[in-house]
């Protein structure tokens, strides 16, 4: 994901080339010594060096499901080997990766219908916080 | 059950939120696309998330055991989802069949067999729980005791002869008492007494000497015996240890007198202070070796002597049969208190020397020599006191150890 968003970025592409390598070697340490933080550390460098290769595109990056798929994927890899099950199954499914995909391609379809208008964006500033406001709430009874 | 978030919660919801808000920021739908999928996972593996139900039953198949014997543990889980077990085993217990993390899907009987390295009194079956919501997004996670006691036993050292005690008791036995009396060995002639027997009457003798001459016979009588074992120190090697050879010797002399008839007790003289009184029959010897499988060395630094052993534990005419190292002061100096006080004593020496290498270098080695020459000087205190001080060796066997005690009583005896 470093690489691709390197390749693709139209602004900075050797600190994005570098932050996929630091992503990289953060997953690798990770996974080596079974830290969840430094899991993340690679997850969020990724996914911010995917935002910044989106600046200045001026359009909606058509293969969004598929970087949102292989994140997911990555994750779920990476924290199934952080905390492995005592039996071994198989970490994902494909449907599940199918699921996410598809619901990337649906969020990406809604918003390029919108067209960028101020109503579109006063309704995704809203469904982005109701959907923060719910992963917190749940989070927060599942911390109790 | 304790119920936390796993590090893919605090993961995913970060990536979910950081998502969102860059794409607020940066006016990016790819991004929310992105950070939605980590948000669903989430919750849906928060609302779907349940508070399972886990119950264990550990049956061991045997609860006593012989040391070096497998034994089996069977578990029957009942767990309402997919559940992770953990069953915490002493360090003596060694698995060796199945696996110790296991997991289980539902009901299920799980097996493992466990081999026993080593005797001692056990208590398996502390057991962890983990489970998981099916997104692993929450954890849950308990500990169940169900802990089941399990007896390993030591290996019994092979005994053909015992140490006889110079007295007996008062009771029937099968020692020939020195002391004459109702029995079957022949003891002497004397001449008849009116109120003797005609039976007992030796015809030969008397018509030799021209007047009634009777038998003596000896009677069979028990015996006292308190074996002392020094649990002050010991020497270990290699999972071995002069502890593990005292606890054995222990079990097997104990078992051989008992079956002889004797009353046996013991003392366990260490950091910690067992005993038990002198008792016969078989279930006196499960106590004994109960008691003996509980010796541990326990570090402590007071003074000990035998003030603080009761009384009764120690009857008048008791041989007294020690199983020490002979490392600590201690011991060595209530033993000799014994003897003083006019014990029947003997002494077994679980020789410390081979589970102590010399050192490399040539100050280790002298060090290693004069500790040996110490040694020497002590069993010699002990040979001047009259007491038989016999070395066991790990390679050597308990019967040629009780030999030489019984070879020194026999020349002490025709010395005097």
């Amino acid at each position: 994901m470093g690489a691709s968003s390197a390749l693709q970025a139209d602004v900075l592409p050797v600190p994005l080339a570098v932050a996929g390598a630091v992503a990289v070697v953060a997953l690798a340490v990770g996974l080596a010594g079974r830290w969840g933080p430094l899991v993340q550390l690679a997850l969020t460098i990724s996914l911010v060096a995917y935002a910044v290769s989106l600046l200045d595109r001026g359009e909606v990056d058509q293969s969004a499901p598929f970087v949102a798929a292989a994140l997911l994927a990555v994750g779920e890899l990476a924290y199934t080997s952080v905390e492995p099950p005592a039996r071994r199954v198989w970490p994902f499914s494909v449907g599940m990766v199918a699921a996410s995909a598809g619901v990337a391609a649906l969020l990406l379809g809604v918003a390029g219908l919108g067209g960028g208008e101020v109503r579109d964006l006063a309704i995704g500033v809203l469904a982005a916080a109701a959907a923060l406001a719910i992963v917190a709430r749940l989070a927060a009874k599942a911390s109790r | 059950m304790t119920r936390g978030a796993t590090a893919k919660l605090a993961g995913y919801t970060g990536l979910a939120a950081l998502a969102l808000f860059l794409g607020l920021a940066l006016r990016l739908p790819e991004l929310v696309a992105v950070g939605a999928p980590f948000a669903l996972v989430v919750a849906l593996g928060l609302l779907v998330e349940r508070r399972p139900t886990v119950d264990v039953t550990l049956r061991p198949d045997r609860e006593r055991i012989l040391e070096g014997e497998e034994v089996e543990l069977e578990l029957d889980v009942k767990a309402s989802a997919p559940t992770e077990l953990y069953v915490q085993l002493p360090r003596e217990l060694e698995l060796v069949d199945g696996s110790n993390p296991f997991a289980v899907d539902g009901d299920e009987v799980v097996t493992l067999r466990v081999r026993a390295t080593r005797w001692g009194a056990y208590l398996p079956g502390l057991v962890y729980v983990r489970t998981y919501d099916r997104f692993r997004v929450v954890r849950w996670e308990t500990r169940l005791e169900r802990r089941t006691p399990l007896k390993v036993y030591p290996h019994a050292e092979y005994l053909r002869t015992l140490v006889r005690p110079l007295r007996t008791q008062v009771f029937a036995g099968n020692q020939v008492a020195r002391e004459k009396g109702d029995g079957i060995e022949f003891a002497d002639l004397r001449p008849f007494v009116p109120g003797d027997l005609a039976r007992r009457v030796n015809w030969r003798a008397s018509a030799r000497r021209g007047e009634l001459w009777v038998n003596e016979y000896h009677p069979e009588r028990n015996s006292d015996v308190i074996i002392f074992v020094d649990s002050f120190a010991e020497a270990r090697r290699d999972g071995t240890s002069t502890l593990d050879q005292g606890v054995r010797a222990t079990a097997a002399l104990a078992a051989r007198y008992l079956r002889e008839k004797d009353r046996v007790g013991l003392i366990s003289f260490g950091g910690t202070l067992n005993w038990l009184l002198p008792a016969t029959g078989l279930v006196h010897l499960y106590r004994i070796v109960d008691a003996v499988l509980d010796s541990r060395v326990v570090l402590n630094y007071a003074w000990r002597n035998l003030d603080v052993v009761p009384r009764r534990t120690l009857p008048a005419h008791a041989l007294v049969l020690a199983v020490s190292p002979l490392l600590d002061e201690r011991a060595t100096d209530a033993l000799l208190d014994l003897r003083g006080r006019g014990f029947d004593l003997a002494v077994i020496e679980v020789s410390p020397v081979e589970y102590v290498a010399a050192g490399p270098e040539p100050a280790d080695r002298l060090a290693h020599r004069l500790w040996r020459l110490k040694r020497e000087a002590q069993r010699t205190r002990y040979e001047r006191a009259g007491v038989p001080v016999a070395v066991w060796t790990a390679e050597g066997s308990l019967a040629g150890a009780l030999e030489e005690v019984k070879a020194f009583r026999r020349y002490a005896r025709s010395a005097r």
